[in-house]
């Protein structure tokens, strides 16, 4: 499995993007507020909630981009005391468990979404909630896909990954 | 029990901490047989917490912060103005977080925005690094007890609806909060300069013409807590807005008028940060599923039940209030912890003749340690996060502030006058 | 069988002592086979997060607002029509006749209601008068999010409020960002936004009510004669925390008065002008709700110009 093919670049290169598109409209939708309020004392009742909405994407889009590289908080300083010949086994063994978690959780998530547009909940202002709770799934199914990826990356390769995502900016 | 020895056995192995506080929820609801899409419904609930907003919005403002040299700029204008005093940087980071994390709530907010600035700061400033990471995890709940904190509000607005015999006004309660706060900035200043007199970090004379130029240089820096505070109490933007209004006022400074930041630069700070952010959001969405099983199976209700056995005496009840709170404190989030425990205490506290205002600032600086007592205490996994450092090394690098926080809360708690005395002056 | 019922409303308060009460008296007249677990203090989140939660079975009930069970029940929302009463009383005799109306028709579709507590009316509150609807356009005023009355009124004078999210109101308030609201006396009082506001204009603009729903399927596992019991001992708390409730909002009005609040008294000429907002906003809300023929004309018997529904 080749990380680095043109495939997985234009995968990465669209996530970059989307928290990049979602974290600049939170911006400018909260300072559109202010200026609105204070200028033409206008309030725009739906950005509020939208922007509450954008603070979950903006979350579990940048959650999924922080699995690229094995990026999330966990304990690891008891893996020292371990035997190094283990450790490749200990990492997959760990990764394999994170993938069922997380499809486990797309799974009821996806149920979410699907109750949700057929009983029509609105979030607000005319949008539909199961639009908004989609990412839900979506991301914890792209999360274990990122760390079905890393299951064949070894050790070496994925502390070069990540050098090489820092050497990008 | 075997659910949780495989859990544990699945932290040491370095398993990713969401996963097993998700984990550790679907057990539990699987086990209570309720459906677990329940978990999706939890971490949905994270779209309607507007306190929330605030992280990725400051998270950005300091990373934006950080690629400038306002780092830089921030030692010398300390050194020049308080560079005569011990621990000048470390006092004055202590008040930027209380302040930061009154406006935030101690939602972490704190530790990654400001985190940003501080530490590279107290870093060239010469503060050994385990002091540098203790002071800036431990003051990232530091401000609880400060207006505006959302937190006072809502303990106000509970022990209001329980018929008390004394009122608990909100106003009130701003005003109890802050000699205490104060007390807990006090301790911690004393410690720190203590510790930069012992690490011999070198103080300098004071100048008129460096302090002037420190501070020509930091023009652009010093109006932003100014126009923070100053838009909120001019009645210009809301304190949930103050975060907008921190971005918007930094890209100025930093992309338009100082370009010390380039606006190529700005898609890979806006990623870096909200890799960050989303590191962080993933674990509290989780862990609302994860307390929401706790409030589900009445958990924090029964082990204060079995605490509530062994109260005697007022003082005993003061003391297993305090373990009580800080377990608590580590297990659940502020507001959780307000809304379940507050009905369930006050009343015996009021019974021991604890004035209400009294308990609610008992309560809230309980809490506020709670947010770094390891081993599971929030904010110490964020600050490992944030800067890249193994868990036990924040453990030793807190437990002297915790220490010295706890201090202050046994003051708080066995001396009330400190609490209720300038509501006297009103 | 245990019944887990979420809530907004605080431990300690009237009402949450009131279903404790009755809870207890369920639980000995049937014998331990019914049972209650509350969830009070908005632990389980707000009305949404409640209503999806009974949906997969992890609450059977939950205390909420009428306007959450809009999306099954839009009857529901006509309690909250503007000016429909003009006073408690007033409130009280129609909803002699169109709460059991009201409760058939939310069983019909899938919840079992024991009957409505009254919240009172809201009222508009702010720093300076507001005599007429020229004085509403100058202020700067905040609405509750998801508010259709709040929204659809300021839509009519051609104004829009201020979004804020409820932890802000208190500050906003007391920093000017904000200086109208609408609310009703006892949540003034409750949230403290009441010593911010120093006029209220007396022209009470709609009514609150919330009500205990249990989902019809988990009622329904009730053996018969139980179920007959809880809905008797829970009817009853209702009835008492109706009543008690009208109580509090006459005092609440009262500690605002003695507080030096005061209520503004519109010309007739001005109740004129405000009472085509309500016909806008009523028409509006024909438009969104399916309104039951039966249901809206009961309750708008004292409210001679309803309207019409086609
Ligand atoms: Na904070
Ligand atoms: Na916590």
């Amino acid at each position: 499995m080749n990380i680095n093919n043109k495939f997985i670049k234009s995968i990465n290169f669209l996530e970059d993007s989307l928290l990049v598109v979602i974290l600049s409209s939170m911006i400018l939708l909260a300072i559109y507020q202010i200026i609105s309020r204070n200028l033409f004392s206008e309030g725009i009742v739906w950005i509020d909630p939208l922007l509450r909405t954008l603070v979950l994407w903006v979350g579990l889009s940048g959650a999924v981009v922080a699995t690229r590289t094995d990026k999330h908080i966990k304990i690891d300083v008891f893996l020292k005391y371990l035997p190094d010949k283990l450790l490749p086994y200990i990492r997959r063994g760990v990764y394999l468990f994170t993938i069922l978690i997380c499809l486990l959780i797309s799974w009821h998530a996806t149920r979410f979404v699907i109750s949700e547009y057929e009983y029509g909940t609105v979030a607000f202002s005319g949008i539909p909630a199961w639009l908004t709770a989609i990412i839900i799934p979506v991301s914890f199914c792209l999360i274990a896909a990122r760390y079905g990826l890393l299951l064949f990356v070894s050790q070496a390769r994925l502390t070069m990954l990540d050098v090489d995502e820092q050497v990008e900016k | 029990m075997f659910g949780a020895i495989a859990l544990t056995a699945l932290v040491i192995l370095g398993a990713p901490l969401f996963a097993i506080i998700a984990t550790s929820a679907l057990i539990g609801f699987h086990g209570e047989e309720i459906d677990l899409s329940v978990i999706a419904i939890e971490i949905y609930r994270i779209a309607d917490t507007p306190v929330l907003l605030a992280i990725p919005l400051f998270t950005f403002a300091g990373y934006v912060l950080g690629e400038s040299n306002a780092s830089k700029r921030l030692v010398r204008v300390t050194n020049a103005m308080l560079g005569w005093m011990p621990g000048g940087l470390a006092v004055v980071s202590l008040f930027a977080c209380a302040f930061f994390t009154a406006l935030t709530g101690a939602s972490g907010a704190t530790i990654i925005a400001l985190g940003a600035i501080l530490y590279p700061a107290m870093k060239q400033a010469g503060y050994a690094e385990r002091f540098n990471l203790g002071l800036i995890t431990s003051s990232g709940s530091l401000g609880l007890l400060f207006p505006p904190s959302i937190a006072l509000i809502l303990y106000g607005v509970i022990a209001q609806q329980m018929d008390l015999d004394q009122p608990v006004a909100i106003d009130d309660l701003f005003v109890a909060g802050l000699l205490p706060g104060l007390l807990m900035l006090a301790l911690l200043i004393a410690w720190s300069m203590y510790k930069s007199v012992g690490d011999r970090i070198p103080t300098t004379k004071f100048e008129l013409r460096e302090l002037l130029g420190a501070l020509r240089e930091s023009i652009w820096e010093i109006p932003l807590p100014i126009l923070l505070v100053g838009g909120i109490y001019g009645g210009y933007f809301a304190v949930s807005e103050a975060a907008a209004v921190a971005v918007f006022y930094v890209l100025v400074v930093d992309v338009l008028i100082l370009r010390e930041v380039s606006f190529k630069q700005l898609p890979i700070i806006m990623r870096e940060s909200m890799v960050l952010v989303g590191g962080v959001l993933i674990i509290l969405s989780v862990s609302l599923a994860s307390t929401n099983y706790l409030i589900d199976a009445e958990i924090p209700t029964k082990l204060f039940e079995f605490i509530r056995e062994h109260i005697d005496s007022k003082l005993t009840f003061l003391m297993l209030l305090n373990i009580f709170l800080l377990l608590l404190g580590m297990m659940l989030d502020v507001f959780s912890a307000l809304v379940i425990i507050v009905p369930l205490t006050l009343p015996i506290a009021v019974g021991y003749g604890i004035h209400p205002i009294h308990f609610g600032i008992i309560f809230l600086a309980n809490m506020q340690i709670g947010y770094f007592t390891p081993p599971v205490g929030m904010n110490l996994f964020i600050a490992s996060y944030r800067f890249n450092k193994p868990i036990t090394e924040l453990y030793h690098a807190t437990i002297p502030f915790m220490l010295i926080l706890f201090v202050a809360v046994l003051i708080i708690t066995y001396w009330p006058a400190l609490t209720m005395t300038l509501l006297d002056f009103e | 069988r245990t019944i887990k019922i979420a809530t907004l409303s605080p431990e300690g308060t009237f009402w949450m002592k009131q279903m404790r009460a009755g809870a207890r008296k369920i639980e000995k007249q049937t014998q331990g086979r019914v049972k209650f677990k509350f969830y009070p203090g908005g632990v389980m989140g707000n009305d949404e997060s409640v209503l999806r939660k009974i949906r997969i079975g992890q609450l059977h009930g939950g205390a909420i607002t009428l306007g959450t069970l809009s999306q099954s029940s839009p009857n529901v929302t006509l309690y909250g029509l503007p000016y429909l009463f003009s006073n408690l009383d007033d409130a009280a005799e129609v909803r002699k006749t169109t709460d059991p109306m009201l409760m058939q028709d939310i069983e019909k579709n899938g919840f079992v209601s024991f009957g409505f507590a009254q919240g009172g009316f809201t009222y508009l509150m702010s720093k300076e008068p507001v005599r007429n609807l020229n004085d509403l356009r100058q202020r700067k005023s905040w609405i509750p999010e998801k508010s259709d009355i709040g929204l659809l009124v300021y839509e009519y004078i051609g104004v829009s409020p201020i979004a804020l999210p409820l932890s802000d109101v208190l500050t906003g308030l007391q920093t000017g960002l904000i200086n109208t609201i609408i609310t009703s006396p006892i949540g003034a009082l409750a949230l403290q936004w009441h010593t911010h506001v120093r006029y209220v204009t007396d022209q009470p603009l709609n009514y609150l009510t919330a009500m205990l729903v249990i989902d019809k399927k988990i009622f329904k596992k009730i053996d018969k004669p139980d179920r007959k019991i809880v809905r008797e001992v829970m009817g009853d708390v209702y009835k008492k925390i109706d009543k008690q409730n009208k109580i509090d909002n006459i005092a609440a009005r009262k500690a605002l008065i003695n507080q030096g609040v005061k209520f503004i008294k519109l010309s007739d000429a001005e109740k004129t002008e405000w009472e085509k907002i309500d016909d806008y906003v009523i028409k509006k809300l024909i438009k969104k709700y399916d309104y039951d023929k039966d249901i809206y004309t009961a309750v708008t018997v004292h409210k001679a110009d309803a309207p019409k529904l086609n």
